[in-house]
């Protein structure tokens, strides 16, 4: 069993890389390895859009990465807070603060920094990157 | 602490890849990790020393010039990605190792994480 970190840098459906993240965490997790967090970073940021709304004969990759806490409540979210805010990704409080009209990130994802990344990348074996 | 080796396989400007992953790197260090970059294929453009770009862009070359403040060295450079644009870009080379492909494999499997921008 090894402790995980997931890079995701890739938008959902342009291309398969995030399609495949989530798979590969939902095995992980059913295979009994620990995944500490899943980072969200250059367009990867994307995944985390609320507003996300798929056809419904699409697979729901919003959905997708939501459910994962069913499998494993600890595991971490984090969206890199300075590639999300400058593409329109922010959270209700940052929204409020700056008169944004609508916010687009909520949980269980959660803002953080590189350094917070970096910070728990500490404890993890193994980095994959999508 | 880990070992990263970022690879840096993007021309500047023309994505963001470059500019984030030079903030990868540096961000990296600073929370310590050890970095080391390999530029390979396309991220040979990178090390263009006469970059000019237009005040929208950050200048890639200048902020290549502060990484030994970081602490992100060794600065590698891929043999074949250099020889196949060699006619286009000025390297220097006292500030880079040129590594050809079995040392590139040793990189890799020496790296505890590898990430490519």
């Amino acid at each position: 069993m090894a402790t995980f970190s997931l890079l995701v840098t890739k938008s959902p459906y342009d291309s398969e890389h995030a399609l495949k993240a989530v798979r590969f965490c939902e095995n992980l997790l059913r295979s009994g390895h620990l995944v500490d967090h899943v980072f969200f970073y250059q367009g990867g940021v994307h995944n985390a859009n609320c507003l996300i709304t798929p056809p419904s004969d699409e697979v729901n990759l919003y959905r997708s990465w939501t459910q994962l806490l069913c499998l494993h409540p600890t595991l971490k979210l984090l969206v890199c807070v300075t590639a999300a805010t400058k593409r329109g990704l922010v959270d209700s409080t940052y929204a409020t603060e700056i008169g944004l009209p609508q916010f687009t990130i909520q949980a269980p994802f959660e803002q953080a920094g590189l350094g917070d990344f970096f910070t728990r990348v500490h404890e993890c074996e193994q980095l994959v990157q999508f | 602490m880990a070992t990263f080796l970022i690879r840096m396989t993007s021309a500047p400007y023309g994505s963001s890849n470059a500019n984030d992953g030079l903030n990868f790197a540096m961000s990296a260090t600073n929370y310590g990790h050890e970095v080391s970059i390999l530029f390979e294929f396309d991220g040979i453009f990178q090390l263009a020393t006469s970059q000019s770009p237009s005040k929208d862009y950050k200048n890639h070359a200048k902020q290549l010039k502060a990484l030994p403040f970081f602490d992100v060295e060794p600065l590698f450079v891929c043999q074949d990605s250099f020889a196949a644009r060699k006619e286009m870009i000025a390297l220097h080379s006292d500030e880079m190792i040129i590594v050809n492909a079995q040392q590139k494999r040793e990189l890799i499997n020496d790296a505890d994480f590898v990430v490519s921008f």
